[in-house]
């Protein structure tokens, strides 16, 4: 396998005017990643997306996907990809098998392609519905078709605008699992989705709003910066006095402290692992009873806020600036 | 509530649509450029172009020199008036018939053999017209044309014997004498025998027709239908097939994937040429039914509608690239049909249509088709050159144009790049 990013971009931007695009995008993702773009609605997942595929020419900055400008993929690179849009993109007309040959056939599969179809079936659960039309198919049936259509050819580069958008949470488990196949077996995967629980799946994640990517990194990793290291809960015995606890929230280990209620207060740490035996020590010195100390692993969600409300907090510093100067 | 408010309300719902209904036209000047223009245009050329004289038939007259009435047959073009161009006399009857089966010239006009010796027996001389139109409104202006210019040989040639005749009036009684000597009193009983309308009407005419002309008004329109019906339903079908795609965001798949834009038209047209054979076959069915018989090779035949159905998908095609909707594109569609049935010579034969306003006709892939089917069934030949090569034109034009549209949807985006 090549030791070439997959996808690399820099700088990449495309403006829709009125502060509406993506601006200064940098990725690197290697083969066998699945990367996740998660972001609220209108924050340029599928601008980026779109630009990454060749769909859109950016304004400026540059992008290699597959060792090529998206805007020069010759046919076989393209035989290499594959995309599933946001909204589903198929025949009405044709039923989902016929809808699901189709695709096959653009992609090149060759015929003989029963048994594929059959597996595909099985994994997205489409076995009851492949002879219904796809006009009279659900949501759900549809956003899985798409996804059947994407994968059939069995590409190396997948691209999945919301993919899981409109499916139940078991199905949605199901799709991961197969996503972690995927790239298990060399694929890799960009994957965009509004449920930004579903960043634990990804290997790295790009945190997008307002056009731009604020943080990129390891789902842990994004934990980290969203609190400024690791989470740990330090549940007293006693209510602790105010004047001990702020003496802790001064030492340099300790970046942040809140209290979650009398009895428990919350520290941002570089490693919450070594520091529970020093918040211990530090206890026994102010006589105060430590009942538990334990790890908190923030949902996706809160680190998802805590990114953005990061973000705003720095624009808003800019701006006083801007104004000041 | 009370009846003014229920009134009021029922106002406000009603102006909701008023308002939305001319919002969404005024925001859609394809739409009423389309729906008003259109037609407008179209009928406007029409009314520009259209003349009530037909073109003058190219005629060919076959004379003998020798003919007693050379003289007048010298002057027959004048006779038959401005419907005619004379374009040669001659004394080669089978050359003229090559020509006229050749649609060098229009009509042949074969004047009586001898005619003084036909009317000395008592009989019409009578000239032959011969045609080749298959247009029933065109045979009876020939048929119409032919009495009237006969009818005029007559007028002349009687009014060239009495200005003869009084001329040498004063010496009436020396031809008396004369005839009376030389035994002329047989020709003078014969004069008085003579029935009086073949004195009147000497000569008479006969129309024949090269090729058998259609038997009934229907049809003739039949290859037209035949034609414009295909010809629509390439057309509607390939334009909506692409905009629809386009509409359903599926193009974007198809500028993703391997898919090539050869690839994309090589199978499309492939699908679409397949049902408008099916169409063409069974619209076939139905005109022999109907008693048309194909005269001519019927390969000849199934390439020419093969050529209308190519063409007019290369037009859909083309088209669709203007469409931004599924009734835009219909829209498009039905403006191609109006513009058929008034330019390609399917109502009117295109001769009444002036030469700048004739031009339209050969962006219409029917004009083609109509034509070529009329030489192919009625007339029994193969369609002329210039038709099949302005077809096979067409359509190659129209692949082009077919290729740029779908290159839009279905090229990598390489050609969209910015410089």
């Amino acid at each position: 396998m090549s030791t070439e990013a997959t996808v690399s971009a820099s700088g990449l931007t495309k403006s829709f005017g009125n502060d509406a695009g993506v601006f200064d995008i940098d990725l690197e993702v290697a083969a066998g990643q699945i990367v996740g773009l998660i972001g609220p609605s209108g924050s340029g997942k599928t601008t980026t997306v779109r630009l990454m595929t060749g769909l859109l020419t950016p304004d400026s900055g540059s992008i290699r996907v597959l060792g090529q400008d998206p805007l020069e993929f010759t046919t076989s690179t393209r035989a290499r990809i594959g995309y599933m849009a946001q909204d589903s993109v198929f025949f009405p007309d044709l039923t989902l098998r016929e809808n699901l040959d189709f695709a096959a056939s653009v992609f090149g599969v060759p015929y003989r392609r029963k048994k594929r179809i059959e597996a595909m079936v099985e994994i997205l659960d489409l076995g009851e519905v492949m002879d219904r039309m796809l006009g009279d198919a659900s949501g759900g049936e549809k956003r899985r078709l798409s996804l059947a259509a994407t994968l059939f050819h069995d590409p190396d580069l997948v691209f999945l605008d919301e993919p899981t958008a409109g499916v139940d949470p078991i199905l949605r488990r199901r799709l991961w699992d197969h996503f972690e196949r995927l790239s298990g077996s060399g694929r890799t995967l960009i994957v965009t989705t509004q449920y930004v629980g579903e960043a634990a799946y990804c290997d790295f994640v790009g945190v997008l709003a307002s056009g731009r990517v604020i943080a990129f990194d390891t789902p842990e990793g994004l934990r980290r910066r969203a609190f400024a290291g690791e989470l740990l809960d330090v549940v007293f015995a006693t209510p602790p006095h105010h004047e001990d606890v702020t003496s802790l929230s001064a030492t340099t280990e300790v970046h942040n402290l809140i209290w979650l209620d009398d009895h428990t207060i919350r520290v941002s740490v570089d490693d919450a692992g070594s520091f529970g035996p020093t918040v211990v020590e530090w206890a026994r010195e102010r006589n105060a009873e430590i009942e538990k100390t334990e790890p908190y692993l923030p949902p996706f969600d809160d680190v998802f806020v805590e990114l953005v409300a990061t973000l705003d907090q720095e624009r808003d510093r800019e701006s006083t600036v801007a104004d000041a100067g | 509530m009370p009846a003014e408010e229920r009134y009021t309300a029922a106002l406000i719902r009603s102006l909701a649509f008023v308002r939305k209904e001319l919002i969404t036209v005024w925001r859609q000047p394809r739409l009423m450029a389309t729906l008003v223009l259109g037609p407008f245009l179209i009928l406007f050329l029409f009314g520009l172009g259209y003349r009530e004289t037909p073109e003058p038939f190219r005629t060919l007259i076959v004379t003998q020199d020798e003919d007693s009435f050379s003289a007048e047959i010298a002057d027959l073009g004048e006779a038959l008036g401005a419907g005619i161009e004379l374009v040669e006399r001659t004394d080669d009857a089978e050359s003229a018939r090559r020509r006229l089966a050749n649609r060098e010239v229009d009509l042949v006009v074969i004047a009586p053999d001898d005619a003084l010796e036909t009317l000395g027996r008592g009989e019409h001389a009578t000239f032959t017209v011969l045609h080749s139109e298959i247009d029933p409104v065109l045979t009876s202006s020939v048929k119409l044309l032919a009495r009237l210019g006969v009818e005029e040989f007559n007028r002349q040639v009687l009014t060239g014997l009495i200005e003869t005749a009084q001329s040498e009036s004063e010496q009436a009684d020396e031809l008396v004498a004369g005839i009376e000597e030389t035994g002329g009193s047989d020709a003078l009983e014969r004069v008085q025998t003579t029935d009086p309308s073949l004195l009147v009407s000497p000569f008479a005419v006969e129309t024949d027709a090269l090729v058998e002309p259609p038997s009934t008004q229907a049809a003739f329109y039949a290859p037209g239908v035949l034609v414009l019906l295909v010809q629509h339903l390439a057309l509607t079908f390939a334009a909506l097939s692409l905009v629809r795609e386009r509409e359903l965001g599926i193009t974007e798949i198809y500028r993703i994937s391997p898919l090539t834009v050869r690839e994309t038209l090589a199978g499309k047209y492939l699908s679409f040429l397949i049902l408008g054979l099916f169409l063409a076959a069974a619209l076939s069915a139905t005109m022999l039914l109907l008693g048309v018989e194909i005269q001519g090779p019927l390969w000849s035949f199934t390439v020419i509608v093969a050529l209308v159905i190519l063409a007019s998908l290369g037009l859909g095609f083309a088209l669709s690239g203007l469409a931004r909707s599924d009734s835009q594109a219909v829209q498009y569609s039905m403006v191609v049909l109006l513009v058929s049935i008034f330019f390609t010579g399917f109502v009117l034969p295109l001769d009444q249509l002036t030469a700048p306003v004739r031009w339209v006709s050969y962006l219409v892939p029917g004009t083609y088709g109509i034509g070529g089917l009329h030489d192919v069934i009625f007339r029994g030949q193969q369609a002329r050159p210039e038709l099949m090569g302005g077809l096979l034109l067409y359509a190659a034009v129209m692949a082009v144009l077919a290729w740029l549209a779908l290159r839009r949807d279905v090229q990598p985006a390489r050609s969209r790049k910015l410089s």
